[in-house]
């Protein structure tokens, strides 16, 4: 069991903050951390890291990283961090990357071959694309065989595709080495894919955290085809009026009748959503 | 999922809403839609689709036209049910209609009040906004 008590004075977007988390995580969960930007996701996986300080407690296992009178350096605390962009020695190859952490050769080549790397491994990192170079990043994490794996993002610059194989290679590697894992993502497919919990920050608090169909998907009442968005038009036509939505990156047309379209105003926020026994997958 | 083939006879046209009739297999059929695409043009050919959560049955006992004069469904296509799929709560219920098949999904207390089986002639009753167009067709 990996426990956090942690509280700390945060600079947010709208004034000083507070986060505060308190959370329990079992072993070899993979929990995904959601939540708009400034909501705390980035500097509690520091904290945890031991990158940065904050008052509370940090007990993983029969371990204390961190309590009120001492905190561990975050050399010592076995943890393996993956950040967004790679961070890899660009000077060294694939496989010195990873020794450096750990001289330990047998585990290097079991990495590079679950990852599909083993071509690749006398290879500079700048040599690599962008996907390739963050399997390297994510093998060089399991190196010390980390207790806690924490990754910020690691796919959010790979394209769709890229991503959708780096989320297999994750998975593998979780499977093979059931390593505890918090993940900041804002995917919905990649968390739910992924991650066996979900927790959602906000303002630096807990607002939400439960399993991933729980907390991800959207329903309105008994309706499971759900989404928000904001209403850019309304125009009317013959008896009925045709509402124009954005939802995400896409504009949608809602057919309302004229007395539903008299309680909208262009500009709200509004969810549109059917029953799951409606729409179309074509 | 049910796809019909069908040729375009008829655009009714209000400023960005249309009403669109086709012919399937010799019946008719009619989509309500906002704007077309500018291909979409009497004469064409068109895959139709339809949820078969949309498709509604009836097995009329009495006189057929005037049944059917008194529904407000713009497609009360006559069909012959295929299969029968029964479960607990629900069933599904292939139709066809010519060389096509046509799928409901409905209740099996419906199923069975109206001891539908392989063989019976019954309607198919969809609202013109649940067809939609899904592809045009080439030739």
């Amino acid at each position: 069991m990996i426990k956090f008590e942690l509280s700390k004075m945060l600079q947010g977007a709208k004034g000083e903050m507070v986060l505060s988390v308190d959370l329990e995580i079992k072993e070899g969960e993979f929990l995904a951390l959601s939540g708009v930007s400034g909501s705390g996701k980035t500097t509690l996986l520091r904290i945890v890291a031991g990158l940065e300080k904050a008052k509370g407690t940090i007990s993983v296992g029969d371990e204390v990283w961190q309590d009120a009178a001492f905190s561990l350096p975050p050399q010592k605390r076995k943890i393996g961090y993956v950040f967004q962009d790679y961070a890899l020695f660009p000077n060294m190859t694939v496989l010195e990357n990873l020794l450096f952490v750990n001289k330990d050769l047998v585990l290097a080549e079991r990495l590079l071959e679950l990852t599909e790397l083993r071509d690749m491994k006398e290879r500079l990192p700048n040599s690599l694309s962008g996907g390739q170079q963050q399997r390297v990043s994510m093998c060089r994490a399991m190196m010390n065989r980390p207790k806690l794996l924490l990754m910020d993002e690691p796919l959010s610059a790979l394209d769709p595709k890229m991503r959708t194989k780096l989320q297999d290679e994750i998975l593998k590697l979780h499977k093979e080495f059931g390593t505890t894992t918090i993940m900041v993502s804002h995917d919905p497919s990649e968390m739910y894919r992924l991650a066996s919990r979900v927790v959602v920050l906000e303002e630096g608090k807990i607002i939400s955290d439960g399993n991933p169909k729980e907390v991800l998907l959207k329903t309105q009442g008994s309706q499971k085809f759900s989404f928000e968005g904001e209403l850019l038009d309304i125009t009317k036509v013959d008896v009925i009026c045709v509402a124009i939505v954005s939802i995400g990156q896409q504009l949608v047309e809602v057919v309302v009748s004229s007395q539903e379209a008299e309680n909208l105003k262009i500009g709200q926020k509004v969810t549109v959503s059917t029953k799951a026994f409606a729409p179309m997958i074509v | 999922m049910s796809i019909l083939k069908a040729s375009i006879e008829k655009i009714d046209c209000v400023e960005t809403l249309n009403i669109v009739t086709f012919v399937c297999a010799g019946q008719k059929l009619q989509m309500v839609s906002l704007e077309l695409p500018t291909d979409i043009q009497v004469g064409k050919k068109v895959k139709l689709i339809c949820k078969p959560t949309a498709v509604a049955l009836a097995k009329p006992t009495g006189d057929l036209e005037s049944f059917c004069a008194m529904l407000s469904y713009s497609n009360q296509l006559r069909v012959e049910v295929d299969t029968v799929e029964k479960g607990q709560l629900l069933s599904t219920i292939l139709l066809t209609l010519g060389a096509f098949s046509l799928e409901s999904l409905t209740s099996t207390e419906a199923v069975e009040r109206l001891e539908l089986q392989k063989g019976d002639a019954v309607i198919a009753l969809i609202k013109a906004n649940e067809l939609s167009i899904l592809e045009l067709l080439d030739d």
